[in-house]
């Protein structure tokens, strides 16, 4: 993960702010060709067809590192 | 649907216990788990094994995919009750935690002690070289005045040789100094444990997080330092109705963040807010009484402790009657309480009353489960012990604890604080489970275990110095010998000014001979005259007991690099040498002790690390289960009536080795029941073994039919106490000269230290460095921006680091916070080495700084 360049993004925006570039489904697709796909045990049920995020991981910075603006 | 064998096992494991207890969200969290679990691939060259995450305490199983001598993969393993498959970031990237570039392949010698302090002056040596060294200087040390010898060991060693080392020192060499890292991090929720319940354990488990409809955080941020727990607490205010979070702390955290209240309170005043609870819970009838009537006592302690800042506080008066404790009555009790009024305690942590009084009538609502959960915030802290004994001052006035989503609950920091250094007793008063040198039956009781002569171990019937008397000791030239595992006491150790002899009136550390056991170059390894290359986490088999109760076990699942070693064969080998003339009754005394499992003549052990490993368990096992011994079991039972009293060691009850392997991990005490082996998820609680409550222990110890079918089994008189502590001030207020409040603490890219997380890139980048945090009207005030460079000022040192001012740790004015792992930007150089005087732990969250601007 480019870590500078997600500075502040979950601050601001949540899970919502990852979407858009790593969802992999009708509702959410990826439109970032470079950036991968969020993996389908992140959804309910572990199907990205739910189209919800598991309330395990929408907690985004527990995984994924954020590089902060300090 | 096909569900296979393994997730129905699963489902069917963790439904039993907790769906009898009303368990919400557990269908989920079980689906989050990891559904393809690696497997051999088709080759047959790729393995999997089971482990232990090797970072904080939360514990979490992982499955480790090995692939051509390495290992490839990580992840969560979903048949460990402790994170259900769960991972946070630092776990995902296990992977690269044993290929750092700079892993130690080789024994170093330093030879000019000159060179000491620096990064130059280590050399390669062969392992006989570097064992009949460090042999040759621990005798002499030893034997000249073993008060001058001392190890540190960690709540990172794995169980089974934390105990070896334990026996190595306290048996083989008579010594009890000895303590862990875990004085650090744990020792005052062990205090509070043991003056609260007679017992070093929490009544609830992890299971809790399911089932509680409020939660407590008290100087906790688990969003970063318990990310997998905080991950399955907010699961539940996710899927639950109505669940709330209430956060008491000095700084806005990612976990305030998620919370429904945030209490943010001036640094050491949280006792008074508990007191204020307590008051309120009591001037509004709110306690359960029929809970009080059962099963709780009244106590106040010796009051006015000052504070343990200078050398000489243990052997002070006030120092040595610190523990003291008398019993009061309820009348008594409630007039201690009553100064706290909401105003009295929102005048002390600028907390509002309205908010004081919202988290009292949380606690006091019936119909809510309430879980507390708390960690260094509360431990590290001048009178650390005292908040503990708060907290469950609160518990005991509602009745919420030892049931199903109502529990106090105290957080761990390392992984296996709880396994290694309290279970097997690594700290310098203690013996294994839960024994301490002090106590008469105790010390017989060991003695049976370890085939020693009745008395032998009388001569260590004083305990020996802990961590900070060891380190003072040591600065001041008192210490010849000093030898440290699995800890990296250069970077963690408050005060390190002095430790590390910046302050030339404290050089011992220079004079000291140091060895260090380390899998990477360490600050520490900087002041070592040997270096001991080991084998790290799944290069050797080992075992993590958590803060649950929880022991699991970490498979060898790749070869240590180059000419690293298990740790306790270098234990072994020194011992063998160190104890080659000595004697117990006549015979050789490594060989009385170690002899089961070590070969001398072949200087290596008898057999695999496996059977190595399971060998000492089962003497381990021992303890908790007397009726192994039947020496032993006459003493348990006070057989000859010499004691006057039983001692009940099967209450901590462990299973054979081999139990934990099938089962990934297993919450003591753990029960046989039909030839099977059950864990104990709700410790005291009377009901159903197999569902997870307490039936033996309750059947065997306690009394059934009581308030809230619970039974205190192992408190005086099964009744734990409500120990009055008042509100006393911080050793160090801001001023004039040092005007701002600084805590230190851990992030969620880096695990204390930063020694591993560091060496691995993604942690690595997404942190590179230490910071510290303020307070952005602050930092305008002294013209500072942040990436600035200033100079934090204490009384005990100084350190340059670059301020950050980010919502991450968002700090009210006067406030600031730094992380611990770079030690780049030392900031324990600044941090007092002031310890609470009950459980000896420091106080990191509360020394006074100055800040400017860095010059040049």
């Amino acid at each position: 993960m480019p870590a500078t360049d997600h500075v502040g993004r979950w601050e601001k925006l949540g899970v919502k702010g990852c979407f858009g570039c790593h969802g992999s489904n009708d509702r959410s697709g990826k439109n970032n060709g470079t950036a991968p796909s969020m993996p389908d045990d992140h959804y309910v049920d572990q199907k990205a067809e739910t189209f919800e995020i598991d309330p395990y991981h929408l907690q985004c910075v527990q995984c994924h590192p954020l590089a902060v603006s300090e | 649907m096909n569900v296979s064998r393994r997730d129905f096992l699963k489902q069917a494991a963790v439904s039993a216990a907790l769906s009898a207890a009303g368990a919400a969200g557990i269908s989920q969290l079980a689906a989050c788990s990891n559904p393809k679990p690696p497997q051999l691939d088709a080759s047959g060259d790729t393995k999997t094994y089971t482990g232990v995450c090797r970072f904080c305490g939360t514990g979490c199983g992982v499955l480790v995919e090995t692939k051509n001598g390495r290992i490839v993969r990580v992840s969560g393993d979903p048949d460990n009750v402790s994170n259900h498959g769960l991972l946070c970031v630092k776990g995902y990237n296990l992977s690269n935690l044993l290929y750092g570039e700079d892993r130690l392949t080789q024994p170093l010698i330093r030879d000019n002690p000159k060179t000491k302090g620096t990064a130059e002056g280590l050399r390669e040596a062969t392992w006989e070289e570097a064992l009949d060294l460090v042999a040759h200087k621990l005798k002499q040390a030893w034997l000249t005045d073993k008060k001058r010898i001392a190890l540190w060991l960690s709540g990172q060693q794995p169980i089974t040789e934390g105990y070896a080392c334990a026996k190595f020192w306290k048996a083989g060499l008579l010594s009890n100094n000895i303590d862990p890292n875990a004085r650090l991090c744990m020792a005052s929720a062990v205090a509070s444990f043991v003056n609260t319940f007679q017992s070093d354990e929490p009544a609830g488990t992890y299971a809790d997080l399911e089932l509680a409809d409020t939660f407590v955080t008290w100087g906790a941020n688990m969003a970063e330092a318990h990310p997998v727990l905080f991950a399955r607490l907010m699961a539940r205010k996710h899927t639950g109705d109505d669940v709330r979070h209430f956060d008491v702390a000095t700084i806005r955290t990612r976990t305030s963040k998620k919370a429904d209240e945030v209490l943010i309170f001036r640094p050491g005043s949280d006792i008074a807010i508990a007191n204020a609870i307590c008051n309120y819970i009591i001037q509004n009838n709110l306690y359960d009484e029929a809970f009080l009537a059962d099963h709780i006592q009244f106590k106040q302690g010796t009051e006015n402790l000052g504070n343990a800042t200078s050398d000489d506080y243990d052997t002070s008066e006030i120092g040595k009657s610190v523990d003291k404790l008398e019993s009061i009555t309820w009348e008594a009790l409630k007039e201690r309480f009553a100064p706290y009024t909401l105003e009295y305690a929102s005048s002390l942590s600028g907390v509002p009353t309205a908010q004081i009084e919202k988290l009292a009538r949380e606690y006091a609502d019936p119909n809510r489960k309430v879980m507390s959960l708390w960690t260094m915030g509360v431990n590290q802290h001048n009178r650390g012990t005292w908040m503990n004994n708060c907290i469950y001052n609160i518990h005991f006035l509602v009745g919420k604890i030892a049931r199903p989503g109502n529990n106090p609950f105290s957080l761990t920091g390392q992984p296996s604080a709880c396994g290694t250094t309290r279970e097997a007793g690594t700290f310098c008063h203690r013996l294994p489970a839960d024994l301490v040198v002090s106590n008469e039956q105790h010390r017989r009781y060991t003695e049976v275990i370890w085939n020693l002569p009745e008395g032998y171990l009388d001569d260590i019937k004083t305990p020996g110095y802990h961590t900070v008397k060891m380190f003072r000791e040591l600065s001041q030239g008192n210490i010849d010998f000093l030898w440290t595992a699995h800890n990296n006491w250069a970077v963690s150790m408050p005060n390190l000014t002095r430790f590390l002899g910046i302050d030339s009136e404290y050089s011992g550390v220079f004079s000291s001979f140091n060895v260090v056991n380390e899998v990477y170059p360490t600050l520490s390894t900087q002041y070592a005259d040997v270096v001991f290359p080991v084998a790290m986490w799944m290069e050797r088999e080992g075992q993590f007991g958590n803060g649950e109760r929880h022991t699991a076990i970490f498979e060898k699942a790749v070869e240590a690099p180059g000419q690293a070693k298990w740790d306790l064969w270098v234990f072994m080998e020194v011992a063998r040498r160190v104890l080659a003339d000595q004697k117990i009754d006549g015979e050789n005394a490594f060989e009385r002790l170690f002899g089961e499992i070590y070969d001398t003549a072949a200087a290596d052990f008898k057999g695999g690390q496996h059977e190595v490993n399971a060998a000492l368990w089962e003497e381990y096992r021992t303890f908790s289960n007397p009726e192994l011994n039947a020496k032993a079991l006459a003493i348990d039972e006070d057989i000859e009536g010499k004691f006057g009293a039983k001692l009940h060691m099967k209450a901590k009850q462990l299973a054979p080795y081999e139990e934990y392997f099938q089962n990934h991990g297993l919450i003591w005490p753990v029960r046989e029941v039909k030839d099977t082996w059950v864990s104990t998820i709700w410790r005291y609680a009377d009901g159903s073994q197999d569902e997870g409550y307490d039936e033996y222990g309750v059947l065997e110890y306690g009394t059934a039919g009581l308030a809230h079918a619970v039974s205190f089994y192992k408190s005086a008189q099964q009744k734990p106490s409500l120990i009055f502590r008042p509100y006393e001030p911080p050793a160090e207020e801001p001023d004039s000269e040092y005007p701002f409040w600084l805590c230190t603490g851990r992030l969620l890219e880096h695990w204390h230290t930063g020694s591993m997380t560091r060496r691995i890139a993604e942690l690595k980048s997404a942190q590179p460095r230490g910071v510290i945090y303020m307070n952005q009207e602050d930092a305008a005030r002294l013209q500072i921006a942040k990436g600035d460079m200033v100079t934090v000022t204490s009384r005990y040192g100084t350190v340059d680091l670059p301020v950050a001012i980010h919502e991450r740790f968002d700090c009210p004015p006067g406030t600031t916070f730094a992380a611990f792992f770079d030690d780049q930007g030392l900031i324990n150089k600044v941090v007092q080495d002031t310890y609470c005087p009950i459980s000896k732990e420091p106080d990191f969250k509360k020394t006074c700084v100055n800040i400017e601007r860095a010059k040049g």
